[in-house]
């Protein structure tokens, strides 16, 4: 017996004593030993058993197999693959709210391009000019000369000229000073065909001429833009073809 | 896994955006539109007697194959010179026959038949560059080209 189990064995020997002496009873000292104490070393005995039983199954580290080490080690590899994938792509994108939003402003950009430029849409819209521009012609290089030029250079286009260029249904038969070049002639018809006076020859010269003809008022002879004896429409049409007469150079 | 399924969504997202962001430039080259588009001057508050317009457009992918009067007093075709068609650069000019005709507002004053090349935008820059009420005054408008339709020609 050890030195625990005898001090224990002490304790309730003097335990029982104070027992029997509190109640004035004898006490069996033998019942008790034979009641307590065989129990608690089969406790200690069964304790004893497991941890044999534990050790008996426990398996020797050095009786591991290769082929299970293999098993192991790739296992390991395969995870630490995963494991740098995984940091290549945190690397590309950190946060993937940021990747989201890279994505929605690209698509918004995207949209934004197809609407505004890729949909047919009104193709001009101006904000108001006054009239400011007319075009004359020269009738031997066929050059434009055009807007703010002054009436010193500006010639009036002959027939051969409109011809080519096609001019719709201006009706003039006969050539239109034809022989001249800057002459002085020229200037003065240029001069006269700017009918408002506003430095320029355009649509609304004709105009105003058109609705003179139409009132029959009596019209300056320096009207007679081509030279024909009288003032008709065709000195109406002379300055619509330099209203809209084109040059080459200038398509 | 779940960022790399994110990096193959963002592949697709992108291919598939491009592609139909650029329907036009596989579809459309080569390919020949006939359109119309209408001519109009807001003259505001003032009535429109004459007008006179300088459009410029792209020559490479615009012509002009027709060209035809609009309403009202503008029932006419328009002046111009025939190099306008197909120079990139025309003139349209007109006036009333009579003063009644002149409406204030917005007045349509031309059409213009197009042949249209490639993919769009087609463009066309409207200026005004004349414009008088009744009487010859000038004044302020303001010249806008409309797309109306176009009928499609695969001629690839």
């Amino acid at each position: 017996m050890t030195d625990d189990n005898k001090t224990i064995k002490d304790e309730d020997l003097f335990l029982a004593e104070l027992e029997a002496f509190r109640t004035g009873e004898d006490y069996d000292l033998s019942a008790y030993e034979e009641s307590i104490l065989p129990g608690k070393d089969r406790g200690l005995d069964d304790l004893a058993q497991i941890s044999d039983l534990f050790s008996s199954t426990r398996p020797d580290p050095g009786e591991i197999s290769g082929a299970a080490d293999d098993i192991v080690l790739s296992h390991i590899k395969e995870k630490s693959r995963e494991i740098r994938r995984e940091r290549k792509v945190i690397r590309l994108f950190p946060r993937h709210k940021w990747a989201a939003a890279a994505v929605m402003g690209v698509l918004v950009c995207i949209f934004s391009y197809n609407l505004f430029f890729k949909m047919d849409k009104p193709a001009g819209t101006i904000t108001p000019v006054p009239a400011k521009a007319s075009y004359s012609i020269n009738e031997k290089k066929n050059a434009i000369v055009t807007k703010a030029q002054p009436l010193k250079t500006a010639l009036v286009t002959s027939d051969t000229a409109a011809g080519k260029s096609g001019l719709k249904e201006i009706g003039a038969k006969k050539p239109v000073n034809n022989n001249s070049g800057d002459s002085a002639e020229n200037l003065s018809m240029q001069a006269a065909g700017d009918i408002d006076g506003n430095g320029r020859i355009n649509i609304i010269d004709a105009y105003i001429m058109d609705r003179k003809l139409i009132s029959g008022n009596d019209m300056p002879k320096k009207l007679d833009l081509n030279g024909d004896g009288s003032i008709n429409r065709e000195d109406i049409d002379t300055i619509v073809k330099i209203s809209v007469s084109l040059g080459r150079g200038d398509v | 896994m779940g960022k790399l399924l994110l990096i193959i969504a963002l592949g697709l997202i992108f291919t598939s955006t491009a592609l139909a962001g650029e329907p036009g430039e596989m579809d459309c080259k080569g390919k020949v539109d006939f359109r119309t588009a209408e001519v109009s001057v807001e003259s505001y508050k003032n009535a429109l007697a004459a007008y006179q317009i300088d459009i410029r457009y792209d020559k490479k992918k615009i012509m002009i194959v027709g060209l035809e009067g609009g309403s009202g007093g503008f029932k006419n075709p328009p002046f111009y010179d025939r190099t306008g068609l197909e120079g990139g650069h025309i003139i349209i000019a007109a006036f009333v026959d009579n003063d009644s005709n002149a409406k204030a507002g917005k007045s349509k004053v031309a059409l213009l038949h197009l042949r249209t090349t490639g993919c769009a935008p087609f463009k066309l820059d409207a200026t005004s560059t004349a414009a008088a009420s009744p009487g010859g005054t000038e004044i302020p408008v303001k010249a806008v080209i409309t797309f109306i339709d176009n009928q499609s020609v695969n001629n690839r």
